[in-house]
């Protein structure tokens, strides 16, 4: 038998205790067992109700559609830097799509700023 | 317009980032569901058992041990599995002293009132109370009596000892282990565990 006593050795009352309790296992009565199964069934329910499956991202696609709605008022709305050149580059759209922060990209204000920062740049230019 | 155009391009790479990354929360939370139904399908038996001779009586037993796994969920279900199996036996620990504190408390007052003729307790359908009926009958009635006297020593143990001895013994959990779950040193588990097996020794005999 495997010693799982450390250097101690086993004797014999805890090898005979030990292979009584495991038979005893497969004794226990259907009611007992169907409760504890109900027991267990309700502790998983607790986790996935305490911590559900990755449910704040489930709001991920929609603060990317508002993030596009946002992008799509500021850059698009005509008067804003005027003309084609004005228009948004893929570098532009990239410094709002690779923001790391789910927040930062709802921020209105930092998309006002970025397209004021963009209209500024070719006055700055030409001075 | 350009914008129209390019916007959907632009997002693209982010949504995929977000939806991989979505999944993959996903998939290691559902993990971690699974990871702690395997565990507690292996030690719910066990604990119940353990819960029993503690306390000798089902209806305590099973109620303990399903508060014992909901703390656990409750608390600990994010933690690496490998630390639940300790706080699972401290949490049930717990819960067993708890209830043999209240029973004391309760049978004080008992003791001031007047006898109280009847039970609280649910009349139990016979069919389900059926056990599993593998072993044949004479060895099963060998098994059951043997296991009724070593319940009967392990009950008369103080209870760090018989604690000791249950999760050393029933549970394997190693001296660390112990330790942890009681909430004592490794010095103390090693005491109550030697004077557990040196007491059943002597009330049971070697082999019985």
């Amino acid at each position: 038998m495997v010693n799982t006593f450390g250097d101690q050795g086993e004797s014999g009352v805890e090898g005979r205790a030990r292979e009584l309790f495991e038979e005893s296992l497969q004794r226990i009565d259907a009611r007992t067992r169907s409760r504890l199964t109900q027991a267990r069934h309700a502790a998983l329910e607790e986790l996935r109700r305490k911590h559900p499956l990755g449910a704040s991202w489930l709001w991920a696609p929609a603060g990317a559609l508002a993030c596009a709605v946002v992008a799509l008022l500021i850059f698009g709305r005509p008067g804003v830097g005027g003309g084609a050149s004005s228009a948004p580059s893929l570098e532009d759209l990239e410094a709002v799509a690779d923001a790391e922060s789910v927040e930062l990209l709802q921020d209105v204000e930092f998309y006002a700023w970025l397209a004021e920062q963009r209209n500024q740049k070719p006055k700055a230019n030409r001075s | 317009m350009r914008l129209f155009a390019t916007l959907p391009t632009a997002l693209q790479p982010m949504m995929q980032r977000w939806d991989a990354e979505a999944a993959a929360i996903g998939n290691s939370a559902l993990d971690q569901v699974r990871a702690l139904d395997r565990f507690l399908a292996g030690v719910e038996k066990r604990a119940f058992r353990i819960a029993r001779i503690a306390l000798g009586h089902d209806e305590d037993a099973l109620d303990i041990v399903q508060d014992a796994m909901l703390q656990l969920a409750r608390r600990y279900g994010q933690r690496p599995s490998e630390d639940w199996r300790p706080l699972f036996y401290r949490i049930l620990g717990n819960r067993i002293r708890d209830c043999q504190r209240r029973r004391r408390v309760r049978a004080r007052i008992m003791a001031w009132l007047p006898p109280f003729a009847g039970s609280d307790e649910e009349p139990r359908d016979s069919m389900e109370s059926v056990p599993d009926l593998a072993a044949a009958p004479a060895e099963r009635l060998a098994a059951d009596q043997a296991m009724q006297r070593l319940a009967a020593a392990l009950s008369g143990l103080p209870a760090r000892q018989q604690e000791a001895f249950m999760l050393r013994n029933f549970e394997g959990l190693d001296v660390a282990e112990t330790a942890s779950a009681m909430r004592c040193s490794q010095g103390s588990v090693k005491t109550h565990y030697s004077r557990a097996v040196h007491t059943l020794r002597e009330q049971l005999g070697d082999v019985w």
